[in-house]
């Protein structure tokens, strides 16, 4: 369903500091030494095609890039030169140049349910998170002992509600996190607060709690909070305070829609259709472009938001103004 | 739950827990810590006296036959499996202290340690148990060829067959994986340790003088090959004269310590040559397309990659940062293991 448009020539865009691509590099290094192609494939066992597909960049018709550098490492020892030289104009063709920069092999398809909200904090932001949290869990417990049975008493009074909606509050206070922040900058929750509540309530999409949620002030929060997710409105709130925002389109695109990305800068990208199919995921680098062809609404992460020119179904969407802090955006597009 | 809330408070980890150097990558941090797998124990008062870790890595090594009667310095895996497991146990302990250090509280950590396929239910029990008892809150074992093969970056869930030769200080791995999974696999205990007792063998017969392991080790590095040179390099080395008991200088040559080499050198050409012939026609015909890929320290000895292309007549790469690769595919696995979960590959 995606669609790439890898840039297999990279003759035409090699950055500054580079002046040659590994394939003539090879090649003229090769003929300095006065060796010919079939000499050096028989040396390195390679097949006289393979060889021949690296001194003509043709990185397509040549295995993977761990293998590649493997190749271009056995040549230049074969040549008596340095490997680096070719190393780093395979890296200057836009190709992975060391282990670090290759992403994990295989995602599993349709199975990312990873909190990814809770990712983007440091660990270090994290930590403290977590311990401000266990303190306040610490001075409520002590201060709920403390005061004892008065506050069973008091509850009721304050809320002036009678003695069966008394049964309803919690929910309904809880549910009115999510709901009060909302409808202000139409910001529902992350995205695992409405993966749950729609496993909850049937094969919906993702959009479906959210747009409850949102609805719920204005309409009847009490019914929201008992009758759909009951159960669910405690553990919502808690992402929902700590997590990030995301935002969402206006425009109802519903079917296929195209998206194309222009990367000026180097940027880690999730995106995901519908059908909860990752149509690209991966840090892409600089100068690359990319079309997509998805189901919409389409999720969209972006770790260097500034750094990308977006468009979808032909308009043009402002990246920029939705960057975090951090950079990083998260938003959706075509939501009904 | 007490545990939980600490795992947060921790980084997760991967463990290469090797013959000669243990490894570990911590997630988001890279390769925090190579140091070798050597413990000195201190034992005052005597046999059956109270026994006291002295030092573990870098240090200990240090003290590999300089230590006084008091202090032993040991390596507790042997042929990449537990051979002293308190002794495991308490390195391991170190060793994620060490790269905790900056924590308030004790560290408990997902660990996951990558084990020799050949290892025995037995040896793998002993080296979760290890690493559980030095404070792990998860361990995941992983066999060490697939760690390699996804730390050396080669797609190994694609349905195509790719070879790996690990040659770490114990043993040796080959393995063909196609799949997430591991079609062919054979250990063999060959490994760093076993080049190093070759060169000392070698020095004992022909010149009857007696080295060290260090020494040994030192030859290897400097003028090791596995397959005849250009030049002829040398070394001058000193060891103890078997015949007068004193210590005495010598000079050694490349190619003799390649003639040193070759036991070993042959037991690895023979594995590989057996995997390939155990591989099924399709998956070997990848391999010989693309070639097999060489991790573990063993793969820093020279010319080793000609050797075994000049062997087996297929293409060998050698691995981008060979010593590492184990434990950063292990590292990819548990940012794979939070992703997809613990199926798509097989994990103990």
């Amino acid at each position: 369903m995606a669609t790439d448009d890898r840039q297999d020539n990279p003759d035409t865009e090699l950055p500054e500091g580079v002046n040659s691509s590994p394939g003539r590099l090879l090649r003229e290094a090769r003929e300095a030494a006065g060796m010919s192609l079939e000499a050096l494939a028989d040396r390195l066992h390679l097949h006289k095609a393979t060889l021949q597909a690296l001194e003509e960049d043709r990185f397509g018709d040549l295995p993977e890039p761990p293998y590649v550098r493997g190749y271009l490492r056995g040549c230049a020892k074969a040549l008596e030169m340095e490997p680096e030289p070719l190393l780093q104009a395979f890296r200057a063709s836009g190709q992975p140049a060391g282990p670090e920069e290759e992403q994990p092999p295989g995602p599993v398809r349709g199975r990312i349910e990873s909190p990814a909200g809770l990712r983007r904090f440091s660990p270090g932001l994290l930590r403290i998170a977590i311990f401000g949290a266990i303190l306040a869990l610490v001075i409520a417990g002590t201060w709920s002992l403390v005061t004892g049975g008065g506050t069973d008493e008091d509850a009721p009074a304050s809320t002036g509600t009678t003695g069966v909606q008394d049964r309803e509050e919690a929910p309904a206070v809880t549910q009115e996190v999510p709901g009060s922040v909302a409808p202000t900058d139409a910001l529902p929750g992350p995205i695992p607060l409405q993966a749950s509540g729609a496993g909850d309530d049937g094969p919906l999409a993702p959009e479906g709690s959210g747009t409850g949620a949102a609805q719920a002030p204005g309409s009847e929060p009490h019914e929201s909070g008992t009758d759909a997710r009951g159960d669910d409105a405690s553990g919502d709130g808690v992402p929902a305070t700590t997590s990030g925002r995301e935002e969402r389109e206006g425009e109802a695109s519903p079917g296929p829609v195209r998206m194309r990305m222009v990367f000026r800068e180097d940027c880690w990208v999730q995106i995901t259709d519908a059908d909860g199919e990752d149509l690209l995921s991966g840090l892409i680098r600089a100068g690359r472009e990319h079309r997509l062809e998805g189901k919409a609404p389409i999720r969209v992460f972006l770790g260097n938001a500034p750094g990308v020119e977006l468009t979808f179904n032909g308009r043009r969407v402002d990246t920029a103004s939705r960057a975090r802090d951090d950079r990083t955006a998260r938003f959706t597009l075509g939501s009904p | 739950m007490l545990s939980r809330i600490l795992g947060l408070l921790s980084n997760d980890i991967s463990i290469d827990l090797g013959t000669a150097n243990t490894l570990i990558y911590m997630r988001g941090k890279g390769i925090v810590l190579n140091e070798p797998s050597v413990v000195a124990i201190r034992q005052d008062r005597g046999p059956g006296g109270p026994r006291s870790v002295e030092a573990v890595g870098i240090a200990a090594k240090k003290m590999i036959g300089r230590t006084p009667e008091n202090i032993q310095a040991i390596r507790p895996m042997k042929d990449g499996v537990i051979a002293d497991f308190t002794t495991t146990e308490k390195m391991l302990q170190h060793f994620i202290r060490k790269v905790h250090h900056h924590r308030m509280f004790r560290p408990s950590p997902r660990v996951l340690v990558c084990v020799p396929c050949g290892a025995t239910q037995v040896e793998r029990r002993a080296i979760r148990e290890s690493a559980a008892g030095a404070g792990a809150r998860r361990v995941y074992l992983m066999e060490e060829p697939m760690a390699a093969a996804i730390g050396s970056g080669i797609p190994v869930d694609e349905a195509r067959g790719s070879m790996v030769l690990d040659i770490g200080g114990g043993t040796s791995e080959v393995a063909v994986m196609s799949l997430n999974g591991i079609v062919y696999s054979a250990s063999v205990r060959i490994g760093g340790d076993t080049f190093d007792d070759a060169i000392t063998a070698y020095v004992r017969r022909n010149y009857g003088i007696l080295i060290g392991e260090a020494t040994a080790e030192r030859i290897k590095h400097e003028i090791g090959s596995a397959y005849p040179g250009k030049e002829l390099e040398e070394i001058e080395v000193k060891g103890r004269n078997l015949a007068e008991g004193v210590p005495r200088a010598f000079t050694l040559n490349s190619n003799e310590i390649l003639e040193a080499l070759q036991e070993p050198l042959h037991g690895i050409v023979s594995a590989v040559r057996t995997a390939l012939e155990q591989t099924p026609p399709e998956l070997g015909s990848d391999v010989a397309e693309r070639g097999i890929v060489l991790t573990g320290g063993g793969a820093l000895l020279r010319d080793l990659d000609r050797l075994l292309m000049e062997e087996t007549g297929i293409p060998v790469v050698v691995a981008d940062d060979p010593l590492t690769c184990v434990a950063r595919g292990g590292g990819k696995v548990l940012e794979m293991i939070d992703e997809h979960g613990t199926d798509f590959l097989s994990l103990e």
